[in-house]
């Protein structure tokens, strides 16, 4: 399930949520006010439920995040109006895998305030996840009207056009998230993707260098490339070869699998794909996050060391950090790495 | 007072009620297909509620004509209680001698069906069945059928003095060390000649390394469930040549074939790179899909090319989880485009050809992937469908997982099918085809044939722990005509009769060239109808047929002016 992944950050910022005792009274509660109030009101603020909602994600910090969802379903039975409920409960059925669910909280959120960029991009990602297009193609639509929105939101935008055949879409949000962050790995790739259908093949091949540039681990150019080189030269068999091997073991560090397996075959995954791909910041990032596990804080600093100078930058990198920081017995240093960690977000 | 007030205008509100409901049965368009025979065969997955693998993937059928009296007989594969041994140990020979046999059905005309198992020896395989191949393998001019299973695979002779009975073959020889010699599970099976001796050789699919004592336990949400495969290890395929009598040998070494050990679902036997030797497409279950050229000739065995084809992986670079496979030239550049059945949540994947052995992942412009995306697609077939010139699509699908509506309620185990009908510009269109295709089924095999002679294709879908649906051609072709071509080799001794792996080209009165090609093996698990079908729409004429037979000769042939069945022999 590719759509959203538990952030690290949010365990350490979870604190001690006056509303977690309360939570069973007011799903009671809650079930009345239904009854009474009838019709819900519209999405806002509403910092009465403010606490039930932290204790909901102190819920999910602790792993527990079905039971997250189901507290949130009991605070919006009480307080239909509270927006960042909604929010939260959208994120969690989506990582739970309630997809109708987070379709209908996305849907809600999007319906109340249709500048929601955030709701946008979840209600896009789910759909697509579904293989609901055309729902995907309304929310992408909505949110690559959006001046706000993001290199990376018009590259998903890009690749739900790409997904319903529309090129030219497809094209158009590419250029937009490229005038945006000209290096975007995925815009690039989009790109490529349709210059190949087109048989452009020069244009392909660019493109998916470029998209390489920024992101040598993209799965997708990786391979496209590998396959490119062949049919442009088949004289250049060692170089696809190495190129795919960059995508397997991008696909094998992206798949579900990899985060259930045992550290030990985490560790030695990792391994493959450092040595596959020794520019690529997420391998050196999953090194260090095993080694981490293995309680080996030296070797996750020196890994980290080395996401931090691959590419893409990665935000979780200034994070285990100050874990690797914090287990080295150096405190201070970790405090700084959470500040940077938490200035990366504002 | 109130009666007579009121009655007469209920009673003429219910004549115009009833007039409007005849209209719209008049104006509602008629359905595709409508339902054939219902059969008494129903898939038995030997489910004993401890979710073992096996019993999720279904099994296949094939459409022939076993009596030679110029219908399609059908052949159902059957799998019964899982071969596990006492201790719980999957048993070696794979033999259950209570279990349920394969079924053959004789079509007596028009598609009327006679349940001819017992007098046809087709029960005398008692393997956990998943796949068939049809071809005549010993060369007496009678198909017979190569049967894939969860352990030993069986070939099955036919009798030619006593159609439509069939005796167990000689067994398989095995290289030393081969991982087949085990009974391992195998799963799509298909037949061409490789070494281009004129007889024909076989390629088998494996799936993968299954014990049931090492079962791992699996949920879909709360729910006992059946397991992602992944959590199998992939086996290597296998080649085997023939003797030309029908007794086959293991190449797989000597024939160079790579040894990738993957997990085996779908297998197209097709001139990739238009050399004249037959070439082997395999699609994966979640591995890369594989192409392996056929450089025999020059002493070079089989040559890995996948990664150069553009046909191993979608084009975002991951490899998806391949099921049936279908062929076509769509394109009409002579080289055969593929389409792959995948997973929900993955497109179906078209794979268009651009040259020789070269593909370009296509589905997005033609109109394939959005109405695949949430379906999983085992059986797919191109065929022209609606007679209008132009191959359609057609997909049925089913979930393997028994209760993944509880993990995402919108995905259910049983699944609509898909009828995608091909439009002028070359994109296709999914189309409400009637209830037969919408009605939910977890559907597995597919096979393509024409069933009540009426020169419309039909087809006839397996189902997992259901029956075999079959579904009659209802669409109505205005004016133009439709072509069956079959192929036999007649000259004394040829080795392959029936012309597996001939190319029948149709040369249609506005230049354009529609191809055929003649396979064993296909779709999943299935074979289809070994025959070339084509249509052209009103406004066309049908000038020519080219047949490309499997040795290299070209024979051409006037096409006849209406629709008709032709038999070309040489």
């Amino acid at each position: 399930m590719p759509i959203g992944l538990p952030a690290e950050g949010r365990r350490a910022h979870s604190r001690a949520a006056p509303g977690a005792a309360l939570l069973p009274w007011l799903a009671l509660w809650s079930t009345l006010c239904t009854l009474a109030c009838g019709r819900p009101a519209e999405l806002g603020a509403a910092p009465q439920a403010a606490p039930f909602v932290a204790a909901a994600l102190e819920r999910e910090a602790r792993g527990d995040a079905s039971g997250a969802l189901a507290d949130l379903r009991a605070v919006l039975a009480a307080h239909p109006e509270s927006r960042v409920a909604w929010r939260e409960r959208a994120r969690l059925a989506a990582l739970t895998n309630q997809l109708e669910e987070a379709l209908d909280a996305y849907s809600r959120l999007l319906a109340a305030e249709p500048d929601d960029r955030e709701a946008a991009d979840g209600l896009a990602q789910v759909a697509l996840f579904v293989g609901d297009l055309e729902r995907a193609e309304t929310a992408a639509a909505r949110l690559c009207s959006l001046p706000a929105a993001s290199a990376q939101q018009l590259a998903f935008g890009a690749r739900i056009a790409f997904e319903r055949g529309d090129e030219r879409g497809c094209s158009e949000r590419a250029r937009a998230a490229l005038d945006r962050e000209p290096a975007h790995p995925e815009a690039h790739f989009r790109l490529g993707l349709v210059a190949l259908g087109q048989g452009a093949l020069a244009a392909a091949r660019s493109a998916f260098e470029r998209a390489l540039d920024s992101d040598p681990g993209h799965t997708g150019a990786n391979y496209a490339l590998a396959t490119l080189s062949l049919q442009l030269d088949p004289g250049q068999q060692e170089e696809a070869e190495r190129l795919r091997e960059r995508a397997e073991s991008a696909q094998d560090l992206g798949s579900s699998g990899f985060r259930a397996a045992p550290v030990y075959e985490r560790l030695a995954r990792a391994e493959r794909a450092v040595a596959a791909n020794p520019g690529w910041s997420r391998a050196h990032l999953e090194l260090a996050r095993a080694r981490l596990d293995l309680g080996q804080p030296a070797e996750a600093e020196a890994a980290l060391v080395k996401a931090q100078a691959g590419r893409p930058p990665l935000r979780e990198a200034l994070w285990l950090r100050a874990r690797a920081a914090q287990e080295l017995g150096r405190p201070k240093q970790a405090h700084q790495w959470r500040q940077r960690w938490q200035a990366w977000a504002e | 007072m109130t009666v007579d007030r009121w009655g007469p205008r209920l009673q003429l509100g219910r004549r115009l009620g009833l007039a409007a409901a005849f209209l719209a049965s008049a104006c509602a368009p008629k359905p595709a297909f409508v339902p054939g025979p219902q059969l008494d065969f129903s898939h038995d997955s030997g489910s004993l509620g401890e979710y073992r693998f096996p019993e999720t993937m279904g099994a296949g059928l094939a459409l022939f004509d076993v009596d030679q009296d110029g219908d399609q007989d059908l052949y159902a594969v059957q799998g019964g209680p899982l071969p596990v041994g006492p201790s719980g140990a999957q048993a070696a020979s794979g033999a259950r001698p209570q279990a349920p046999p394969n079924r053959l059905f004789v079509n007596q005309g028009r598609a009327r069906f006679v349940d001819s198992t017992s007098e046809s020896g087709a029960a005398a395989d008692r393997g956990y069945g998943m796949g068939v191949a049809v071809a005549d393998l010993n060369g007496d001019g009678w198909s017979d059928l190569f049967l894939t299973n969860l352990g030993p695979d069986r070939l099955c002779l036919a009798e030619p003095d006593h159609a439509p009975r069939f005796q167990a073959g000689p067994e398989l020889a095995y290289e030393p060390n081969s991982t087949a010699a085990a009974g391992e599970w195998s799963t799509a099976a298909g037949c061409a000649d490789f070494d281009l001796d004129g007889d024909l050789d076989l390629f088998v699919c494996s799936y993968v390394d299954w014990h049931p004592e090492r079962e791992p336990g699996c949920r879909s949400g709360s729910l006992r469930d059946y397991c992602d495969v992944k959590r199998y290890p992939g086996l290597p395929d296998h080649v085997f040549a023939n003797d030309g009598r029908g007794q086959f040998r293991e190449v797989s070494g000597a024939w160079g074939l790579p040894v990738h050990a993957e997990r085996g679902l779908g297998l197209a036997l097709f001139d990739a790179d238009l050399d004249g030797a037959i070439d082997i497409y395999v699609a994966n279950d979640t591995d890369a899909n594989r192409l392996y050229l056929n450089r025999l000739a020059s002493g070079r065995g089989f040559d890995d090319q996948s990664l150069r084809s553009g046909a191993s992986a979608s084009s975002d670079g991951v490899f998806e989880a391949g099921m049936g496979v279908a062929v076509a030239d769509l394109n009409h550049d002579e080289v055969p485009d593929l389409v792959v059945g995948n997973f929900t949540g993955e497109p179906n994947s078209l794979y268009l050809s651009r040259g020789p052995a070269v593909f370009v992942e296509s589905s997005r412009r033609l109109g394939i992937a959005a109405p695949s995306l949430h379906k999983l697609t085992f059986g797919i077939a191109f065929e022209d469908f609606d007679g209008d010139g132009r191959e359609d699509l057609l997909a049925v699908c089913g979930h393997v997982l028994r209760h993944v509506d509880e993990a995402a309620t919108t995905w259910g185990w049983k699944q609509s099918d898909q009828l995608l009908l091909q439009a002028v510009d070359g994109r296709f269109e999914e189309v409400d085809a009637g209830p037969l295709l919408a009605e939910p089924w977890s559907s597995r095999g597919l096979a393509v044939g024409d069933l009540d002679g009426d020169l419309r294709p039909d087809w006839v879908q397996s189902t997992s722990s259901g029956p075999l649906r079959i579904g009659l051609n209802r669409m109505e072709q205005q004016g133009g005509g439709r072509l069956c071509v079959r192929l036999a080799d007649r000259r004394p001794g040829a080795p392959n009769p029936s012309a597996i792996g001939a190319r029948v080209s149709l040369e249609l009165s506005d230049g354009r060239v529609e191809r055929r090609w003649i396979r064993a093996g296909g779709s999943y698990l299935s074979q289809d109808e070994q025959s070339a079908r084509f249509a052209w729409p009103k406004g066309l004429l049908a000038r020519a047929i080219e047949v490309l037979w499997p040795d290299g000769e070209r024979t051409r042939h006037s096409a006849p002016g209406v629709s008709a069945t032709l038999c070309i022999e040489r």
